[in-house]
């Protein structure tokens, strides 16, 4: 993770948990959530949300309790507050309750920024969940992820990793967890390709590249593969209407270069490479009934065919076994 | 020519024979009945004509289209006159029955209570049952009148029908349809004259392309698609345009709309500045979801609907490229044309397809149209027409 403050001790009166980041916030919350009730296990706990709040509600809960005991409030999106509720909001701020821990969460952004700067000049404690934007925080906080689950994590791996999953946080962690899970505590980027392989087996993006590139045995296996476990059959249908649409676009134009043709098509480069190693062995006569097959597919995954398992599997043969008589016919007529 | 109806049946156009039986039944109760079906193509006027029915029944004229009733009734302020409109892609039974209940009752001020289901074929099965209740055993004095396109089964449930009289509307001439457009919007006549031989008979749409430079633009886009498909790169080039043009219509059509709305029940609900209470708040929240339901359901369908017309449109170019080539190309000797003012596209269109080519392409069109209907995403639908309509080389 990027922080490089120590985290501030959970149980100041004042909080600011602050970034775009919803994970982070949430954690952020959470980790306070059990401070608090590590040290009072009968705490009073409140959580509102900042729209639409009436003040009566707030002032309500953060009204001096009969009771004792620690109390934890915690308030939502005060970037939406009004401006009534920010009005009490800062004036609880002049004299807070040593009883009580009250934690505005603001998904960063400039809205209620005057609030945020009168807690910290209250002396209010800050959590910083902002985007994680470099490839080195990201790098860290799949570090940190494999760490939580108590396992370690090899930089080739974790790289590896974030190029299988992608950038988004919770996608990270989950698979950070399932990696440590399945190979035990210490991960190489061995582990993360075979992890890679047996997520991806079960997209229906796979099924269509199989299909694609004509390999006739391969494909009908990862198709029930796919269906086994459970990818819905329009998603693989979409997948390969996607697939035969992007290899028809990237074979119908008349240029290899990958820079004209991504600009042309409007596509990055990363995916007009892919496309073009899937058009390749296509004549556009066959990938013509191609279109065909998958427009038809669509109809039959959404109820017109009795079995859409069954539908399915004859379209990807269909298709497959477009691709190979079509060799005869290859750069035929645009 | 006849002399043309009067009244509330001046704006039925081109229908004289629907409109003796209906003024028929007004004059002599005799023949009224409780139940009437209007059937025939979109855009034929079968609402239009539901309306002047339901005015000329509370009318103490027969229709004279100018007294009180006969006006709070075309303008649908009529308090005995309730109209039934889907909002989204269907009229739901929750509608259906909060209508049904308040037809129940005795007339209030006018001589029946009047129901109109305008496009009863987009009732549902629930709502379709609750209606059908009703006619088994209706109020003396209330009065359903139905629109359909047609009376296949898909359109009007078997028992619904029996239920019903049937009035068949048919597609009005071209020459009904430039003369209400001159007489009752003010076009030109020559404009009127080509928006009604263009509209393919349907009275709103040769309005819209009267008065809409847009809708001329947009027609002209879809009739360029046929001679333009030379290439597999110029067919899903076309596929892109003709959903991107749907997309953004429904996108400017409903987006129009839903603001509106959308505030409006802020509004009702009291959010704003102040903030509601919970209970508000959470009762709000629900009450926008449904609302933002309905909206998303109906873009959807402002969108399929332009989608359906450009379909429409193309079906019916092939088809004067049929007929071109079943004459060998010999223009004079054909008497309809569809798209007349786009002939010379025509005949090339012809040249270049044959009879049969015309056929098959004419086939690829409504097989399309049939694939949205089924929910086939209108992408992938539009793109293998576009590849079946292909050019021969
Ligand atoms: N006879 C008519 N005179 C004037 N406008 C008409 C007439 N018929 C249809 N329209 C207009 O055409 C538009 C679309 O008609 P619609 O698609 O509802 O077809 P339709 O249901 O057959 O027509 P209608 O609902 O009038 O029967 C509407 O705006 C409607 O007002
Ligand atoms: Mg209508
Ligand atoms: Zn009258």
């Amino acid at each position: 993770m990027p922080q490089t403050a120590p985290a501030p001790p959970p149980l100041s009166r004042l909080r600011l948990v602050v970034g775009e980041e919803e994970l982070l916030r949430a954690r952020a919350v959470a980790e306070v959530r059990a401070a608090v009730r590590q040290l009072d296990p009968d705490s009073e706990e409140h959580e509102l949300a900042a729209a639409g709040l009436p003040v009566g509600d707030l002032a309500d809960v953060l009204a001096p309790s009969l009771f004792g005991g620690h109390r934890l409030v915690v308030v939502t999106g005060v970037h939406e507050a009004a401006g009534a509720l920010v009005d009490s909001l800062l004036s609880y701020a002049t004299d807070p309750d040593p009883g009580l821990t009250l934690v505005l969460v603001h998904a960063g952004g400039k809205r209620n920024e005057a609030l945020l700067q009168a807690f910290r000049k209250a002396g209010a404690a800050e959590d910083t969940c902002a985007k994680l934007t470099s490839a080195g925080d990201r790098m860290g906080f799949v570090r940190n992820e494999v760490r939580r689950v108590g396992g370690r994590i090899t930089a080739d791996a974790a790289g590896a990793l974030l190029d299988a999953v992608g950038n988004d946080l919770r996608a990270l962690s989950a698979a950070a967890s399932q990696l440590v899970s399945d190979f035990g505590g210490s991960i190489d980027a061995d582990a993360v390709a075979r992890f890679h392989r047996g997520q991806a087996e079960v997209t229906g993006f796979t099924v269509a590249e199989r299909v694609l590139v004509g390999d006739s045995a391969g494909s009908v296996e990862m198709l029930r593969w796919a269906l086994d476990r459970g990818v819905p059959h329009v998603l693989v249908a979409d997948a390969l209407a996607d697939g035969v649409r992007t290899a028809a676009r990237v074979a119908s134009v008349g240029t290899s270069n990958v820079g004209d043709l991504a600009r042309q098509l409007k596509m990055p480069p990363w995916k007009v490479k892919k496309a073009q190693a899937q058009a390749r062995g296509w004549s556009i006569p066959a990938l013509q009934q191609a279109v065909g097959v998958v427009a038809e597919l669509n109809a039959d995954v959404k109820g017109v065919a009795a079995s859409a398992d069954y539908a399915l599997e004859r379209a990807v043969r269909r298709i497959v076994e477009l691709r190979a008589t079509s060799g005869a016919g290859r750069g035929g007529r645009r | 020519m006849t002399a043309l109806p009067e009244g509330v049946w001046r704006d039925v156009v081109g229908q004289p024979e629907a409109v003796a039986e209906l003024q028929h039944a007004v004059a002599s109760p005799a023949s009224m009945t409780h139940a009437w079906l209007f059937t025939g193509p979109p855009g034929s006027g079968r609402s239009v004509a539901a309306r002047a029915f339901a005015a000329a029944l509370q009318c103490p004229d027969g229709g004279d289209g100018t007294c009180h009733a006969c006006r709070t009734v075309l303008a649908c302020t009529h308090a005995d006159v309730r109209l039934v409109v889907p909002e989204g892609l269907s009229i739901g039974v929750k509608e259906m029955r909060t209508v049904i209940g308040l037809a129940g009752r005795a007339p209030s001020q006018g001589r029946f209570q009047v129901v109109v289901v305008e496009d009863a074929d987009r009732m549902t099965e629930q709502a379709a049952n609750a209606l059908l209740k009703m006619l088994e055993e209706p109020p003396p004095r209330t009065v359903f009148l139905l629109c359909a396109p047609s009376l296949h089964p898909d359109d009007v449930s078997v028992t619904i029908r029996s239920r019903c009289r049937v009035v068949s509307l048919r597609t009005p001439p071209a020459a009904a349809i430039s003369e209400v457009l001159v007489r009752r919007d003010g076009v030109e006549p020559v404009l009127a004259q080509w928006s009604a031989a263009a509209s393919g008979g349907h009275i709103g749409r040769a309005r819209r392309l009267a008065r809409d430079e847009d809708a001329r633009a947009a027609r002209k886009a879809v009739l360029d698609v046929p001679l333009a498909l030379s290439s597999l790169g110029a067919c899903l080039r076309a596929a892109d345009d003709l959903v991107g043009t749907a997309a953004a219509e429904s996108a400017a059509a409903s987006g129009a709309l839903d603001a509106a709305e959308t505030e409006a029940v802020k509004a009702s609900l009291g959010v704003g500045a102040r903030g509601p209470g919970v209970a508000a708040a959470s009762r709000g929240a629900g009450q926008l979801k449904e609302l933002e339901k309905q909206q998303k359901s109906r873009a959807t369908r402002i969108g399929r609907d332009t989608l359906d017309r450009a379909l429409v449109d193309l079906a019916a170019f092939y088809r004067d490229a049929l007929v071109i080539a079943t004459v060998r190309g010999d223009l004079a000797r054909v008497r309809h044309l569809n798209h007349p003012d786009r002939s010379a596209d025509a005949l090339e269109l012809a040249r270049r397809v044959g009879a049969e080519g015309a056929l098959r392409r004419i086939d690829a069109v409504l097989a399309a149209r049939t694939a949205l209907e089924q929910a086939v995403k209108p992408q992938i639908a539009i793109e293998a027409m576009c590849v079946a309509l292909r050019l021969p080389a």
